[in-house]
């Protein structure tokens, strides 16, 4: 008996041992953290130092490793730090000052970028602080010789959190990149490849966000910062067949945070370039889940033209290349499926909605836009409950017609632009003949702006229609049958609010492409840089200028 | 001789239970779950209270009215014998209460977002951007957040009835805090990335809360910050399961719906669907 209990007290003592030890070894680790079951982040110690990026052999296995216990923020590493949720692992390595990034999919990774803080020279880690550390959230911060940079992983997100210090210059992001795409949610993406440029360097016309495609088709990266004032560069290298998209750059700016998300699905992204790839693999790909797709018909230079995406669609485009992408999530998208609209409102906190409004100057916390307004005053309609809020339904409208009035401002400000724009660079070409070439297609981009604004002028009626509209709408209240009649004149309303948007859209992505061709031509030709910057900076003082 | 041989068999067994005890715990199966679902409805028109098993059995509707009268936001007595909840009925928006099978109904008083305290006495609720508590005996009101702080919203009982947590908005920031029960400074428990809509958990040890996007826990003194759903779409109106090891919630595709309760463990895990179909908000479990 005396035996018995012996036994039952090793055995009780050995199950608690491989249950809780704080450092657990080898492949114990991968074990543990199946067992649990729960979503966790956790910090491992790799005891020996890597001279070259780990493998994924080698993080998959974790043979060795050290498992950090919760709370422990004082760990001595003897080798490289790895932390991890269940779909992303970050190393920083003692003898690298880059910082590696892998995808976690199903237990097995997959390495998906490099992330190197720039400054004038480069350097190398001199030290590391566990700043959290528990199931909920790791957060690291990676001192250099001048800068720091931190680091943050949220449990069960696909996006790495990072904080560089007020000395960093820019972000470097390293990947097997296809295509960068820069999605404009109600008007056209620009989508650029390795062959879009001749010049190794050339800025972006980004506002806080871009896409990587990923070579392979099942990642796409993204790319989030928290200030339209944070530049971004596509560097490229290579010749030919070789040239490629060497990285992305993320201009960084004091306090302001910088996401990288990880997408990962099976045939996430897809190309049909009928020109270089077998027709039949455009034809049989389909949509791996139930998403809004978006369909981007690739043009010169990065220009696209982006359409929702249907399997006819595609047929139609027989000879244009195409970049397939899920831009949001519909009603069947699986729930742990993401789209780039989510990781918008999860970093930056906003939908699409309040994203071109806020960009533009005009976003507020009531967002009182036509389709909202209209939708609310016709379900008081429907129930019948029109005459009781009838001050709000007032108090609405004006909000709404108030929004239209400052929207017309703004895309008459971006008629504003392209006339002084285009005077000034004729004045500069007549001033600066070796500008002359280097004029039409900017000017051809600014009639586009005219053209946009001209287009859906009837569309867009004025903002007094509007204010009639929804006059008329109020003169219904409490009488029979009003509820048809506001649907009508609710019809009218929204499609004024629509055209504002598409107007105010194409206006902002061409005046962005404006100013990527100001940038090429300044990096292209020197000798008219100092000219070049002056139209630049028109451009973009008029663009920041907020109603 | 067989003593031993059922002491070993135990200690194999309870090991066994022991290690596969928290996977099982993250495991969600419907059919496991027991209790009762109240939430508001849009699924048969205007906006009802509705009820469900929280094993996804007996969907039934317990309010009805005018078509323009709506009835959200339904609170579960502890006991579980009534349900209060705000409704459009009458001249302004006001605070009721029901038996659990929809029958006498009665207003209170005008206000919204409304809660029980634990001994079923009094309510704590939302009134012109302030919260207020109401002893349901004497009738008589007091005001616990202070004059100056102004959108006050969702405030919720401790399960021993001594604190409130509620969510205030300063300029564009949501903050949740804590305040005692008769009132007093309100303590911060944490005020970033819009965080609202908390309830207590059975043991007191932690508040499920809600983001711009997610569902959270965090620990009263604003320790120990957990993400518990990172879907895509929205998640909003996390509340506990009556033993603390499960959460409702609502799953929206967008900031405007249309939203589906699902059922998620606590402590993070697979979360399973329990309702679908138009619009289903404000869960509460008993």
């Amino acid at each position: 008996m005396k035996h018995v209990k012996l036994l039952y007290f090793l055995f009780f003592t050995f199950i608690f041992l491989i249950r809780f030890s704080p450092i657990v070894q080898a492949q114990d680790i991968n074990q543990r953290i199946q067992e649990t079951g729960a979503p966790f982040t956790y910090v491992l110690d790799t005891n020996s130092i890597s001279t070259n990026p780990i493998s994924t052999q080698t993080l998959n296995k974790k043979n060795g490793w050290t498992l950090l216990a919760e709370d422990d923020t004082a760990h001595p590493f003897k080798g490289d730090v790895v932390f991890l949720n269940d779909k992303i692992a970050v190393i920083v390595r003692q003898k690298s000052h880059g910082v590696e990034i892998y995808s976690l999919i199903d237990g097995q990774s997959a390495r998906r970028a490099t992330l190197f803080a720039q400054t004038s020279s480069p350097e190398t880690l001199s030290s590391l602080e566990i700043l959290e550390n528990n199931p909920g959230a790791v957060e690291i911060k990676a001192n250099y010789k001048i800068i720091s940079i931190g680091l943050r992983l949220t449990t069960g997100e696909r996006s790495l959190e990072i904080l560089p210090s007020v000395e960093t210059d820019r972000l470097r992001i390293e990947s097997l990149c296809e295509y960068v795409i820069v999605p404009d949610f109600f008007s056209d993406d620009m989508v650029f490849s390795a062959d879009a440029f001749d010049r190794d360097s050339i800025r972006l016309p980004t506002a806080k966000f871009f896409l990587q495609a990923i070579h392979g088709g099942d990642c796409m990266m993204m790319g989030v910062w928290e200030s339209d004032e944070q530049n971004t560069r596509l560097i490229l290298s290579g010749s030919g067949a070789a040239r490629k998209i060497e990285a992305t750059e993320i201009e960084c700016k004091e306090g302001r945070k910088i996401w990288l998300a990880l997408m990962e699905n099976a045939n996430l992204w897809h190309c049909a370039n009928k020109q270089t790839i077998p027709p039949s693999i455009g034809e049989n790909w389909s949509p791996p889940f139930s998403a809004n797709w978006r369909m981007n018909v690739l043009q010169n230079g990065g220009m696209a033209k982006s359409f929702p995406f249907s399997e006819p669609s595609l047929q139609e485009q027989a000879q244009a290349s195409c970049l397939i992408y899920p831009i949001d999530r519909d009603r069947a998208t699986p729930l742990t499926t993401i789209c780039p609209i989510d990781i918008m409102r999860n970093t930056l906190g906003v939908g699409p909605c309040q994203y071109i409004l806020a960009a533009e100057g005009l976003g507020s916390d009531a967002n009182p836009t036509t389709e909202q307004v209209t939708e609310w005053v016709e379900r008081q309609f429907e129930r019948k409950r029109e005459t009781r809020y009838k001050d709000q339904i007032i108090v609405q409208f004006t909000a709404m017609t108030n929004l239209l009035t400052e929207t017309e401002k703004r895309i008459e400000r971006y008629q504003v632009l392209t006339n002084e724009l285009s005077a000034s660079c004729q004045n500069e070409a007549r001033a600066h003949p070796q500008m002359a070439s280097a004029v039409p297609p900017l000017l051809a981009i600014l009639a586009n702006i005219d053209n946009a604004i001209l287009s859906k002028r009837d569309a867009r009626k004025s903002p007094q229609y509007a204010v009639q509209l929804s006059d008329q709408i109020v003169s219904l209240i409490g009488k029979e049958d009003g509820l048809s009649v506001c649907q009508k004149l609710g019809d009218q309303l929204r499609a004024i609010g629509l055209a504002q948007d598409s107007t105010l859209s194409k206006c902002r992505m061409m005046a962005r492409w404006f100013l990527q061709n100001c940038w090429m031509i300044a990096e292209r030709t020197p000798e008219v840089s100092a000219t070049m910057e002056k139209v630049i900076t028109h451009a973009e003082n008029l663009l920041k200028s907020k109603p | 001789m067989r003593r031993n041989v059922r002491l070993i068999s135990y200690a194999i067994f309870t090991s066994v239970i022991f290690l596969l005890g928290s996977s099982l715990l993250y495991g969600l199966e419907l059919a496991e779950l027991s209790g009762e679902i109240v939430f508001s409805s849009n699924r048969s028109g205007s906006w009802r209270i509705w009820m469900i098993q929280a094993d996804g059995s007996n969907l039934r509707q317990l309010t009805d009215g005018k078509e323009d009268e709506n009835d959200v936001d339904p609170a579960f007595r502890k006991d579980g014998k009534e349900i209060l909840f705000t409704s459009t009925r009458g001249e302004s928006v006001g605070i009721w209460k029901m038996s659990i099978n929809g029958t006498n109904m009665e207003r209170i008083c005008d206000g919204d977002q409304a809660e029980w305290s634990p001994d079923g006495n009094k309510i704590a609720f939302r009134r012109e951007e302030s919260i207020f508590t109401r002893d349901l005996i004497s009738n008589v009101e007091k005001k616990i957040s202070p004059d100056d702080w102004p959108h006050c919203s969702g405030p919720a009982w401790s399960p021993n009835g001594k604190t409130i947590a509620f969510a205030c908005r300063w300029d564009e920031e949501n903050a949740l805090f804590t305040v005692n029960a008769d009132g007093g400074q309100p303590v911060k428990v944490y005020d970033k990335k819009g965080a609202c809509e908390p309830h207590w958990s059975p043991d007191a040890k932690l508040l499920v809360y809600e983001t711009e996007t997610h569902i959270c826990t965090i620990q009263p003194d604003g320790q120990k910050n957990r993400l518990i759903t990172y879907w895509g779409g929205i998640q909003r109106y996390g509340q506990w399961s009556r033993d603390g090891n499960h959460l409702v919630y609502c799953q929206g595709v967008s900031e405007n719906g249309p939203w589906e309760l699902y059922i998620v463990p606590s402590g993070g895990g697979t979360a399973v669907r329990l309702t679908e179909g138009d619009s289903d908000m404000n869960p509460d479990w008993h």
